[in-house]
């Protein structure tokens, strides 16, 4: 026993959560891989609307068609903000997507189909998408250096290098051939194909690419994702020890937001099913099980290491803090209103 | 070795097969389900068979590559698609947790945290989306197996919400059933003190939302004295009990006796 922790549920409860997020990070990174290879890099730029609040607000909508959960979603974005997605655009749909979709949807309808199912679903959707959002409009105004981890950024402003340097050129978001064209402007957005193209026995070579990209992703991601879930696992346990502790605070209203979020950090639930657990806490106000199921997909032990990999360690503690702290809000305020209009 | 170099590329791919290989292992090992709903296990095997693809494709292109020192034959300073992480770093972050519990799991809970998850107070809060379908006592005969004293045998979480049920609750009512279950004192709702509770874990997803369903059993005579949170086959009569403004269900035992763990101990809702 370490920490008052048997190794042995220690154990049990890593690789029951490895064994639920290791296949989406594993399709994550798939898909960021084949994102790397195969999608055009101004696309995102000519297919988003110009208005760049409207990009943001129909970022946050993302979801209902593409829908991801929290650990798929972001070796998704990291790829993405790597194809020149904006930052507003890409922190908007990572926050909503896990909430804004159909499958969180249906669950946490299911999972309050006791009473007010309907209320509770929609405004889960409506705080995650006005959180979401928000954060997204915020990042319209602050550099993407400032939020960025080092290397994405760089990566970032590679391809809009290559971009500008290549204009004019049809098909070059693949341009495997294209590297004379592009010349030292080019940015190694490539796929380093032009040393392959003839070892490639055939095979496509953005296909190479692809399965290229997605390895090194799936590690970068999995070394994060491990640590998360080593801690969840610990956490995941204490607090099935001490909850009785966490109970008497959750009584009170402020209190219980503020718990509530926390025991969402500590817990990690996925964003699917959260809401049967949120439903099940006995005494807990709506305002606190709202923050639950608002912060917990946005905000986690997990989510705290996979976060790594897309923003800077200085920004990612402002974030999670300025996020506990608006969710906090707004949850708190819901709660009132809701309990309100229940009474 | 950097994540650019041959090594550092076959490091990088080990990494993802052994992911791809704990994947694989556990999607063909029994007990998945005690880890995993079954809703994920195609998941599972899906992931699992995505890493060997990535890590086996990878290890042939990095054996394939005539250079070493460079991954494509040209040096990068950007480093976009490799590695961020030293492929030594990462291999042990990703393999040392993974082999550390695959020796010591024992693909369910311990006693004592079985005994901490089932000592919560009895509540059906959240628990109303479980439905069962059109139930009545020619199904209950047609379904159910029954003990060689008559009793039908039934799953805990049957039982537990049946109080919510009608017509499970009409059927039931004053049938003698029988369900494995854990039995440990009953803190709570025990004024003439022959009363303890019974005990099932659940799961929806993963041992991280496993929760414990509770169910209140009378005894006519002393209290069975054995350890807490042993493994029993309890058998008696129906009945329903309301403690506050909830009916709760209540099970009047007539026998009782010890028994192992079931295979499977952890259910899914």
């Amino acid at each position: 026993m370490i920490l008052g922790v048997e190794q042995s549920d220690f154990a049990y409860n890593f690789l029951s959560l490895l064994l639920e997020g290791a296949p989406y990070i594993v399709l994550g990174t798939v898909i960021s891989g084949f994102i790397d290879a195969y999608m055009p890099g101004d696309l995102l730029e000519r297919k988003l609307p110009k208005n760049r609040v409207l990009a943001v607000l129909l970022s946050g909508l993302m979801g209902l068609v593409l829908p991801v959960c929290e650990c798929a979603v972001v070796p998704v974005i990291r790829r993405l903000v790597g194809k020149g997605l904006p930052v507003s655009c890409a922190f908007t749909y990572m926050l909503a997507a896990p909430i804004v979709n159909p499958v969180t949807m249906w669950s946490t309808w299911h999972a309050f189909s006791g009473g007010a199912a309907t209320e509770v679903m929609l405004s889960r959707i409506g705080l995650g998408f006005l959180v979401a959002a928000t954060v997204g409009l915020l990042l319209l105004v602050v550099p993407a250096e400032r939020v960025l981890r080092e290397s994405l950024f760089r990566q970032k402003g590679e391809k809009k290098q290559a971009n500008e340097g290549c204009e004019g050129h049809v098909d070059h978001g693949h341009h495997e051939h294209e590297h004379v064209c592009c010349g030292e402007g080019c940015g190694h957005e490539h796929h380093h194909a032009h040393e392959h193209e003839q070892a490639a026995g055939g095979m496509d070579v953005r296909l190479r690419g692809a399965l290229r990209a997605a390895m090194t992703d799936c590690v970068d991601v999995a070394v994060y994702f491990t640590i998360g879930v080593c801690l969840t696992a610990i956490f995941n346990i204490l607090y099935v020890q001490h909850r009785e502790v966490l109970a008497s605070v959750l009584e009170q209203p402020v209190a219980a937001t503020g718990g509530m979020m926390g025991l969402a950090f500590v817990l990690s639930v996925c964003s699917t099913t959260d809401a049967f657990m949120a439903a099940a806490l006995k005494g807990v106000g709506m305002g606190g099980k709202m923050a639950f199921l608002v912060f917990g997909p946005m905000m986690d032990v997990k989510l705290l290491f996979l976060y790594q990999t897309v923003m800077r360690r200085s920004f990612l503690w402002k974030f999670a803090l300025g996020l506990f702290v608006f969710v906090g809000v707004l949850c708190w305020g819901w709660g009132i209103w809701f309990e309100g209009g229940a009474r | 070795m950097t994540a650019q170099s041959k090594w550092g590329k076959i490091v990088y791919a080990m990494a993802v097969l052994l992911w791809g290989g704990v994947l694989l292992y556990f999607y063909l090992h029994p007990q998945l389900d005690q880890y995993l709903a079954e809703k994920f296990h195609l998941y599972v095997l899906v992931g699992g068979l995505a890493c060997w693809v990535l890590g086996i494709f990878n290890v042939w292109e990095a054996c394939a590559s005539e250079v070493d020192a460079t991954c494509c034959g040209h040096a990068h300073e950007q480093g976009h698609h490799h590695g961020e992480i030293h492929p030594l770093v990462a291999l042990l972050v990703v393999g040392l947790p993974m082999a550390y519990a695959l020796e010591v799991t024992e693909h369910g809970v311990s006693d004592q945290r079985a005994a901490q998850l089932a000592a919560g107070a009895m509540s059906r809060d959240g628990f109303e989306d479980v439905e069962f379908p059109q139930f009545s006592l020619e199904e209950l005969k047609r379904v159910k197996q029954q003990a060689e004293d008559g009793a039908y045998q039934m799953e805990l979480m049957e039982l537990f919400f049946s109080a919510d049920d009608r017509e499970m609750r009409e059927v039931l009512e004053g049938q003698r059933v029988e369900t494995v279950a854990r039995l440990r004192d009953e803190p709570e709702h025990n004024e003439n003190g022959k009363r303890m509770r019974i005990y099932r874990l659940y799961m929806r997803c993963c041992a991280a939302d496993m929760s414990a369903l509770p169910l209140l059993v009378e005894f006519e005579r002393a209290l069975p004295q054995w350890e807490a949170n042993s493994w029993v086959i309890i058998a008696g009569t129906m009945s329903y009990v309301k403690i506050g403004e909830i009916d709760y269900p209540l099970l009047l035992v007539d026998r009782v006796e010890q028994t192992q763990a079931p295979a499977g101990a952890v259910r899914r809702f």
